[in-house]
């Protein structure tokens, strides 16, 4: 990660002079990809797309570590055999795609939805058949000084690539907090990294307030992820907003085949796609422990991915940056309903916010293989909790008494209840659960703070008649031990609510909290709250506060990955 | 201008006078100070905050016993058969295997002839210790409140780190006569009060109202005059904290 993050400085300083980037416009991107369509090439070895992702070390391993299968590899003895190629633009594997030079894509759920109108011909739709990865932390939105909330995107710049696997995580992000990409000015760009065109050139531009760009370059631009200085080539100010370390089920990298390739040949498809979920598992194994075919996958991935097999820093950063689907992520991804992040979701998300922009027509709808995923393994489900309860919420409780919770938050939003309310049933509260639910499961590396509130009059009229230091003192308290009460009564209702959906939150990213009677809603007068003047006011009081916590740079809240998790 | 030996004879009597009259009369603390549970929207306490308990412990109540062990105690004025000090152990560890709730945390602090320590740290489920701890206790010493007080907090704040500063605390204290440190003894008493919301409970056994503890409005004060009257006392101790209980949510209406 370090000789990236020194890469991104190099090229960086190196540009800031240089030009204005070149923003280019989706229609004319589309319009180079040709409408001329082709039967797949008849080769023994078909060509198949990767790109500079973690999730393609696991295809190089498949065939051998090598560019051609050899016959030894997964993919060989499997007896499939393939060319690998990078294709790092979308915009040309499409092209290949339809003239038949492959029948294979390579990208993101975002990027087909984005490609869905220029593939007319049903024919040629592309089937997705496989989940390499969910990004997980290799993705960054960068925002200026102008910028600490998502919502305050609002009627700013965005520069990201145009096709790339950021489109699906602008849609998201926008969505949760209430916008559209309508919101925003979007400037695109023809590059991801490392040229003059990319997200983080453009970012030294005035008119650009935000850019999504991969975390080597967000880092370079915020002094390590802390807040720009404006020195050796950061943006002063500049810091990351969100990761996908944060929101790790935002961008799914996949494959997809054509139509017409897949009807004909469904065998080589559910072939790669269980050897491929196979490589995953080895290659996890294999880089736990240093040895010579360790060495060998890591050298051939560094010089087919990053251009330079001594590159292997870099390497095991971009394959710690995702999270590789195994066969139970897969299987729930493609055919389990019940999961908030499946498939079917994902495309629907992206292909919903890029219809509503009028960017593309929405008609089509995506096609999925359906494996027999009992037939490739032993489907196993090992969720363990990446957070340390106690630990996630002593750090929330800290920020919150320093006064630094405000600027973690990314979303939030409040549900009210009764006075002696004692339950918090999903009859009252369904809404509320279930968007819950949705950033819990979007946003499974981010804190969900549950903070209760009370009500502050019992404690106002105690002082008022005269109660005693000593009385208030214990009103006081019980206030707070209340409120927490509540929130812990909410938690445990969201979590079994979830449970009856099938859906299985973990209670440790959840941060319990209890304000009692110290952030009223009434407002403050003097050293009191303010007492409620009306119903409405002091039913206000009675809340329970979701917030949405960014802890990225938190460490100590996350169980460290070789200690098994609660 | 006053010489250096007058002001030095001047600053002598202020103390004696300020000890008889900090001693003597009650109305020297009786006065407004901002206590940390009139100031509804401060929450600043503990300052470190790092959980150790399970979240279904983070409300639980704490009980930090202080049992003057001095040497006053071995006297046997105002009880019936025993000693002061025979009394007062007799009392708390009835209270502590009959009333205490075997869930709440507890520790003990003493001052005795074996001089002032922890004997007990606070932790759940501690009655067997506490009882053991309390049968070792023998009278002979001064009555270092003061510093026995500040112990206290300390040992409560810590609690409080592991709870976040949820739950109740309350500091118990048994004694029967005034602090030898008592000049410290006020500034203990006020940075409990104002900076937390642990509650001074204080039972002045066989000593009457006037006790330096005893601040009406900011300490919980109950005078004992009998082996009966300290039972009750230690029990009303309990009974003030489950009058605001959590497990309901009673207060919205209060």
């Amino acid at each position: 990660m370090q000789k990236r993050i020194i890469g991104a400085l190099l090229l960086s300083a190196t540009t800031t002079i240089s030009a204005s980037p070149n923003y280019v416009n989706l229609d004319v991107i589309t319009a180079k990809v040709s409408n001329t369509y082709s039967a797949v090439k008849a080769h023994n070895c078909k060509e198949l797309p990767i790109i500079t992702w973690g999730g393609d070390i696991n295809t190089i391993y498949a065939n051998g570590s090598a560019l051609k299968t050899k016959n030894n590899s997964l993919i060989g003895q499997a007896g499939l055999c393939f060319e690998l190629k990078r294709i790092d633009s979308f915009p040309l594997q499409l092209a290949r795609y339809k003239s038949g030079k492959t029948p294979y894509l390579r990208g993101t759920m975002g990027m087909l939805a984005l490609a869905s109108d220029t593939i007319k011909n049903p024919a040629l739709k592309p089937v997705i058949f496989h989940q390499l990865t969910w990004s997980a932390g290799g993705d960054a939105l960068v925002v200026k000084s102008n910028i600490r909330k998502i919502k305050q995107l609002k009627n700013k710049t965005i520069a990201l690539q145009a096709y790339g696997p950021h489109v699906d995580y602008l849609i998201k992000l926008l969505s949760d907090a209430g916008l559209t990409l309508s919101d925003v000015n979007i400037k695109w760009l023809p590059d991801l990294t490392g040229t003059e065109n990319s997200p983080l050139e453009a970012m030294y531009e005035n008119d650009i307030d935000a850019a999504f760009m991969t975390t080597p370059d967000a880092l370079a631009l915020t002094s390590g992820n802390k807040v720009g200085t404006g020195a050796e080539g950061s943006i002063k100010g500049a810091k990351i907003l969100i990761s996908t370390k944060s929101a790790p089920r935002i961008i799914a990298d996949v494959y997809a085949v054509r139509a017409d390739y897949y009807k004909a040949n469904p065998i080589e498809v559910e072939t790669l796609t269980r050897v491929l979920i196979n490589a995953q598992s080895k290659v996890a194994k294999l880089l736990k422990v240093k040895g010579q075919e360790e060495e060998v996958l890591v050298k051939s991935a560094a010089k087919y991915l990053l251009d330079s097999e001594l590159a292997r820093d870099d390497l095991l950063g971009l394959y710690a940056d995702a999270e590789h689907a195994d066969l139970a992520q897969s299987q729930s991804f493609f055919q389990n309903k019940d999961d908030r992040r499946n498939a079917i979701r994902i495309y629907q998300e992206a292909a919903l916010g890029l219809t509503k922009a009028g960017i593309i027509t929405g008609k089509h709808k995506p096609k999925y293989a359906n494996f027999d995923y009992s037939q490739f393994g032993k489907i196993e489900h090992n969720k363990k909790s990446i957070f340390d309860a106690k630990q996630v919420n002593s750090v929330v409780a800290k920020k919150k008494q320093q006064g630094s919770l405000d600027d973690a938050e990314l979303f939030s939003f409040e549900v009210f209840f009764k006075p002696n309310q004692k339950t918090f049933t999903s009859n009252i509260y369904q809404t509320e659960f279930e968007r819950v639910i949705d950033l819990a499961t979007t946003y499974a590396g981010a804190v969900i703070s549950v903070e209760g509130h009370s009500d502050v009059m019992g404690y106002l009229r105690r002082k008022q008649s005269g109660s005693s230091p000593n009385i208030l003192n214990r009103i006081k308290q019980s206030a707070r031990n209340l409120s927490l009460n509540r929130a812990q009564s909410v938690r445990d209702s969201i979590i079994d609510y979830a449970q009856s959906q099938h859906v299985s939150l973990d209670p440790n990213q959840f941060a319990i909290g209890g304000n009692g009677i110290s952030q009223p809603k009434t407002g403050i007068c003097g050293v009191d709250p303010c007492a409620p003047q009306t119903s409405e006011e002091w039913r206000s009081n009675m809340r329970v506060k979701f917030r949405l916590i960014q802890v990225e740079t938190e460490a100590d809240v996350f169980i460290p990955l070789n200690a098994s998790g609660s | 201008m006053i010489s250096k030996t007058k002001r030095s004879s001047i600053n002598l009597l202020l103390t004696a006078v300020s000890a008889i009259f900090l001693t003597n009369s009650v109305h020297a603390f009786t006065k407004e100070i901002a206590s940390y549970g009139s100031s509804p929207l401060k929450a600043d306490w503990p300052k470190t905050l790092n959980q150790k308990v399970f979240d279904s412990q983070l409300t639980q109540s704490n009980y930090y016993f202080i049992l003057d062990g001095s040497g006053s105690m071995e006297g046997g004025k105002c009880t019936q058969n025993s000693s002061k000090m025979a009394t007062a152990k007799s009392a708390l560890k009835q209270f502590i295997t009959q009333t205490l709730p075997t869930q709440a945390n507890a520790g003990l602090l003493a001052f005795d002839a074996s001089g002032l320590s922890e004997r007990v740290s606070i932790a759940p489920q501690q009655q067997l210790s506490l009882i053991t701890a309390i049968d070792t206790i023998r009278a002979g010493s001064g009555t270092p409140l003061a510093t026995s007080i500040s112990l206290a907090r300390k040992a409560l704040e810590q609690q409080a780190s592991a709870q976040l500063g949820y739950g109740e605390y309350n500091i118990v204290i048994i004694t029967d006569g005034v602090a030898n440190d008592s000049s410290k003894l006020k500034k203990a008493i006020n940075k409990v009060i104002q900076e937390t919301p642990i509650g001074i409970n204080t039972i002045g056994f066989c000593l009457g109202e006037k006790h330096i503890l005893n601040r009406p409005g900011y300490t919980n004060y109950t005078s004992a005059e009998s082996p009966q009257a300290l039972s009750a006392a230690l029990e009303s101790v309990l009974a003030e904290q489950s009058s605001f209980t959590v497990t309901q949510f009673t207060l919205d209406q209060q």
